[in-house]
């Protein structure tokens, strides 16, 4: 245990040194959530209902998604790829007694409190000077289940990430596939907008995939758009979904290493 | 006691052809072609607690894969291996709090913060108490001289100084095997010195065993009784750096200077000649005739000054390599 608190401490060592970059991606966060804050308070002038969101709910929607954004679908294991490039210290790690799944887990962990806690301090000011009321679970249970559907949400993100960093293993150019599985997966997991807003195929096709489990469901779930059976429902196959991305991680994991041999000299 | 034992390890990699040219590269991506290369071919050894041991070869003769394999960083394809009484591939625990791996050219310092941070994290990875770390750090920093850049940022520490702090992350657990995988390439000459002056005094103080691989020949002869030369991923000499010259050398070099002008044909005669000038020559000859040459020249030419000497085993280990190929 006490590794992994080492851990903390370094990662925590390091974000510090990074400290503007990561206030400047906060930064862009907020100036988006401003954006779509105006850009809905101006639809719902005239309307007091759309794609079955009223506007105090689709409000809470864009808040809520930016606070989850930099929690649950941010992951330092972004750079594991570019270490198995360099392979220094990606050797070092598998030659100590650490866990390397569990090191990168608790890397994770410190990157997501540290923006979990300045984004919302962030949009808490906001809320205060533009006078806005976020929307409350309607009870105890709701909070209880989008804990749970939160929790699956970061270990299928965490997965998810380690299995396109392997791309890593067999090519240098792993950072276009990253940028465009972020624009993808951001968009597909309703990180802008609920997906109700989505013409009903294109819904329903991204619906297919497990990007709707880490975000969408989880705030829909806060937002008691779903019943309890639906959202033990949405829970469950964000379970299923993680079990699948898991082994899947595992196994290219394997293979990589694998085909990682077949450079050193 | 022997703390490294190896038997028929060979490992053979399968690395994929890429053809030239656009229409290559379209044609490996459809169907690669793949070509097996044995980097490391039924390799035998033991080697003992605390000795000091020389891998030299050149670029792609297998010394680094056999160190991979050693410390459990790749499986062999075939053959066994046993370290401190593990088989290392298995990476269990218990076997990597006991060795340390460093290598030249990869780091794994934290490159944003100081070198300590990262000396902070090993402690807690390898279990290290308190005490031992201070005494530690303390005593390694100062014996490498890097005590005042512990609190600078790794990324504005020189090649060298990087290193040194390497070192000290390597050893706060004072690991019973050392695997160096050329400690010293691309440090200047000084700094060379200063890590072999280092490496030798660690081995000696701790009674660690240390494995160095290197192309430099000048780390080894400084630092290893044991050579191991490996070509192509076979052992072709393993015994006493000294004994090399014995066993490979075929010919001695007899320096003269003259108290006259010699001309070069006069020379030609005694055996090859390998430097000219007019007042001093090297003379090749082979062993089984070198003391009737040496009477042979001492009577006929005006010696001032003779010595015999060994070639320098750097030529003797190019020849040798020179020879395999």
């Amino acid at each position: 245990m006490k590794k992994y608190l080492a851990v903390v401490r370094i990662t925590f060592a390091n974000v510090l040194v990074y400290r503007w970059e990561y206030l400047i991606a906060q930064f862009r966060a907020i100036l988006l959530l401003i954006t779509l804050y105006f850009l809905w308070t101006q639809v719902f002038k005239t309307r007091i209902n759309l794609f079955n969101f009223d506007r105090g709910q689709i409000i809470t929607y864009v808040f809520l998604a930016t606070i989850l954004r930099q929690f649950v679908i941010i992951s330092a294991t972004d750079q594991i790829a570019a270490e198995l490039q360099s392979w220094g210290k990606f050797f070092s790690y598998l030659l100590r007694p650490i866990g390397y799944f569990r090191y990168w887990f608790t890397v994770d962990l410190v990157y997501k409190f540290s923006s979990l806690i300045s984004i919302s301090l962030i949009i808490f000011i906001l809320t205060k000077i533009l006078n806005i009321t976020l929307i409350k679970p309607s009870d105890f249970l709701y909070v209880l289940l989008f804990v749970a559907a939160i929790l699956i949400a970061i270990l299928i993100y965490f997965y998810f990430n380690i299995l396109v960093s392997t791309a890593g293993f067999w090519t240098s150019q792993v950072w276009g596939l990253q940028f465009l599985v972020v624009l993808i997966l951001e968009f597909s997991a309703g990180a802008y907008f609920p997906l109700n807003v989505l013409p009903t195929n294109l819904q329903f096709f991204i619906k297919l995939t497990p990007f709707p489990y880490l975000l969408y469901y989880p705030i829909s779930i806060f937002l008691g758009k779903l019943s309890y059976l639906e959202s033990i429902q949405a829970i469950l196959i964000a379970a299923l979904w993680l079990l699948v991305i898991f082994l899947l991680t595992k196994f290219v994991w394997g293979k990589g290493l694998k085909a990682y041999e077949a450079w050193g000299g | 006691m022997s703390i490294i034992k190896v038997d028929k390890l060979t490992k053979i990699y399968s690395v994929a052809q890429k053809e030239s040219g656009f229409l290559g590269t379209l044609k490996s991506f459809f169907h690669r072609r793949h070509k097996q290369i044995k980097a490391v071919d039924e390799v035998t050894l033991e080697i003992d607690e605390g000795e000091l041991v020389g891998f030299i070869g050149p670029n792609g003769a297998g010394k680094t894969t056999t160190l991979k394999i050693l410390s459990g960083l790749l499986y062999p394809t075939s053959g066994e291996a046993e370290v401190l009484g593990f088989t290392p591939w298995q990476r269990k625990p218990q076997f990597q709090k006991q060795f340390a791996f460093v290598a030249g050219q990869k780091n794994q310092l934290w490159w944003d913060l100081p070198a300590y941070e990262t000396f902070l994290l090993n402690k807690e990875i390898y279990g290290v108490s308190d005490k031992d770390f201070k005494e530690r750090i303390t005593y390694l920093s100062r014996l490498l001289d890097i005590s005042d850049l512990l609190k600078t940022q790794v990324k504005k520490l020189s090649l060298g100084q990087r290193m040194k702090a390497e070192l000290v992350a390597a050893l706060i657990h004072q690991p019973k095997i050392l695997f160096l995988d050329e400690p010293t390439i691309g440090l200047d000459v000084i700094a060379q010195k200063k890590m072999r002056d280092f490496i030798k005094n660690y081995n000696q103080t701790f009674g660690a065993t240390i494995i160095l691989t290197s192309h430099y020949m000048g780390d080894v002869e400084e630092l290893s009784q044991r050579v191991i030369i490996i070509d192509k991923g076979k052992i072709i000499y393993d015994g006493q750096l000294s004994k090399i010259v014995s066993k490979f050398a075929k010919h001695k070099i007899i320096s003269l200077d003259f108290e006259k002008e010699i001309s070069r044909s006069q020379l030609t005669t005694f055996g090859k000649i390998k430097d000219y000038d007019k007042f001093s020559s090297k003379i090749e000859i082979s062993r089984s005739q070198i003391i009737d040459t040496t009477a042979r020249i001492l009577r006929e030419l005006p010696v001032r000054d003779l010595a015999i000497e060994e070639p320098p085993i750097e030529e003797i280990i190019r020849m040798i390599f020179t020879k395999n190929k």
